[in-house]
């Protein structure tokens, strides 16, 4: 697939348009699986579906030759084309076709807590996803992490704020840097926010700062999971992946 | 959908846009993402879906690190100042004065001896000689650096057309691409917070950046004929980028 990938460049795209498809059927195969898992597609149509996604990106070869401007490698940009393709056919079938059923939990896996495997696939994509909150990423997981009550480091502290001063520092680990089941999200908050108003430089009332967190965990689950989704990840499961991570830190540190 | 944008009409990554941050992903090189996109994306669950679904998709496809990429190994973003590029800058301003100056003296005393007719036809044949070849160069040069100031700047075009979605903010003047007189005013419709005033030359520097609790800046300062963009953000988010002209 590696291999095919780096043959993959516009000049073939011009010199040898089939050719070029040819070695676009792994992101092809890839993205049309991705989505039977998550029943967006009937496995038992796999075929099909991979001759109409091949046929609609054969017609758009030309388009992508004018578009593209070399900014971005090509293989990605083929993998956010054909993702697009997909979900047109997706849309063309479910106003065409109405026989076919699609079970809302289809293909979604819960969180084994026991497979180590998935918890760094999962891990990672929690990353992932709190990547593209850029500036607001540590502060978002400083703040997750207290949502979901597991005991903040003295790293995310650093990462949220470096320059945060040393009372302060001392202050959320003394109270956060333990376990604090005890305590209620609201109590939480409240001890948090004052902290969070001087890094931040807002005058947020606990509420709303629980409220920002609450909504911001949700948009992570959604992303964790996809659309249409493939897993199950709840505010729970989040819990179990911190926990998870915090307890791998702990081991590295001892 | 300008072909070179990585944003489309309706304000969302183009397929482009997308795999450009799929790669900074995949590279780890976010911050090296066009500012504009990552704090629309961090704003925007629409296009952090379709980023996390294609980097999903490509999850198995290993990026060799070492390989220049067409983006971030290419394109200058926004230049540090570099102490010898700048040297080089003033010299290069210094340079072309002089030649300006050089080639002024040399028309003015053109003119005025131009004046009385005896000394026309006297010295006229001398000076179209001498002063018309040394005046060219500076007169181009002059007339690049212009055009220099009035070029677009990809990214901000990019912005320009793109209408931002959490906050509108009606803006009364300037409008888009207007030629405007200095002092330069601007004035839109209170949204209700303080904002950050920004103005940007074409090559993106920032030349003022100014909180405004108020719905009305006026600048002070005097600019050079050139192409400008001016950005409002609340503290969280860009709301608007506009553009203007001086003459």
């Amino acid at each position: 697939m590696h291999s095919h990938h780096e043959q993959l460049t516009i000049t073939l795209l011009r010199d040898d348009p089939k050719k070029f498809l040819r070695y676009c059927q792994p992101i092809i195969e890839i993205c049309v699986h991705q989505y039977m898992a998550s029943g967006m597609f009937p496995y038992a149509e796999a075929k099909d579906i991979i001759q109409s996604v091949n046929e609609k990106l054969y017609a758009r070869l030309g388009t992508i030759d004018q578009h593209y401007t070399g900014r971005v490698l090509l293989r990605t940009y083929i993998n956010a084309t054909v993702r697009n393709i997909c979900l047109r056919i997706h849309e063309e079938r479910n106003h065409s076709i109405k026989t076919i059923q699609i079970h809302e939990e289809h293909g979604i896996y819960t969180i084994d807590p026991t497979n180590a495997f998935v918890f760094d696939e999962e891990l990672e994509r929690l990353h992932t996803v709190l990547q593209l909150f850029h500036e607001e990423r540590n502060k978002l997981y400083i703040a997750m992490k207290l949502y979901l009550k597991i005991p903040l480091r003295k790293m995310d502290i650093y990462r949220w704020n470096r320059h945060l001063a040393p009372a302060q520092k001392e202050f959320l680990i003394s109270l956060f840097g333990k376990n604090y089941d005890e305590m209620t999200i609201h109590e939480i908050f409240a001890a948090f926010a004052p902290v969070w108003n001087s890094v931040e430089r807002t005058s947020s009332a606990p509420k709303s700062i629980e409220r920002w967190t609450n909504e911001q965990i949700n948009v992570v689950i959604k992303l964790m999971n996809g659309n249409p989704p493939r897993r199950s990840h709840s505010k729970e499961t989040l819990q179990v992946l911190l926990s998870e991570e915090y307890s791998r830190h702990l081991n590295k540190e001892s | 959908m300008n072909s070179t944008s990585f944003f489309t009409d309706r304000m969302h990554l183009t397929d482009e846009g997308v795999a450009l941050y799929v790669d900074a992903l995949k590279l780890q090189r976010t911050s090296d993402l066009p500012k504009e996109m990552l704090k629309h994306v961090s704003h925007c669950p629409d296009c952090q879906l379709q980023i996390v679904e294609v980097h999903e998709m490509m999850k198995n496809d290993l990026y060799d690190a070492s390989m220049k990429h067409p983006y971030f190994d290419t394109v200058v973003h926004e230049p540090a100042v570099r102490y010898g590029a700048s040297l080089f800058r003033i010299a290069a301003i210094v340079t072309g004065a002089a030649l300006l100056g050089f080639g002024y003296y040399f028309a003015t005393n053109n003119t005025t001896v131009q004046t009385p007719p005896a000394i026309v036809q006297h010295e006229t044949p001398k000076m179209d000689q001498t002063n018309v070849p040394a005046k060219e160069p500076p007169v181009k040069e002059q007339e690049q650096l212009l055009a220099d100031n009035f070029s677009e700047s990809l990214n901000m075009e990019d912005l320009v057309r793109t209408q931002f979605r959490s906050i509108s903010v009606e803006v009364i003047t300037p409008d888009v691409g207007e030629v405007v007189q200095q002092p330069v005013q601007f004035k839109w419709k209170d949204v209700g917070e303080p904002l950050t005033l920004k103005i940007l030359s074409n090559k993106e520097r920032t030349l003022i950046s100014t909180q405004v609790t108020t719905n009305s800046y006026t600048a002070q300062k005097k600019f050079a004929p050139g192409l400008y963009y001016w950005k409002l953000e609340t503290k969280d988010e860009l709301i608007f980028v506009g553009k203007f002209l001086v003459r």
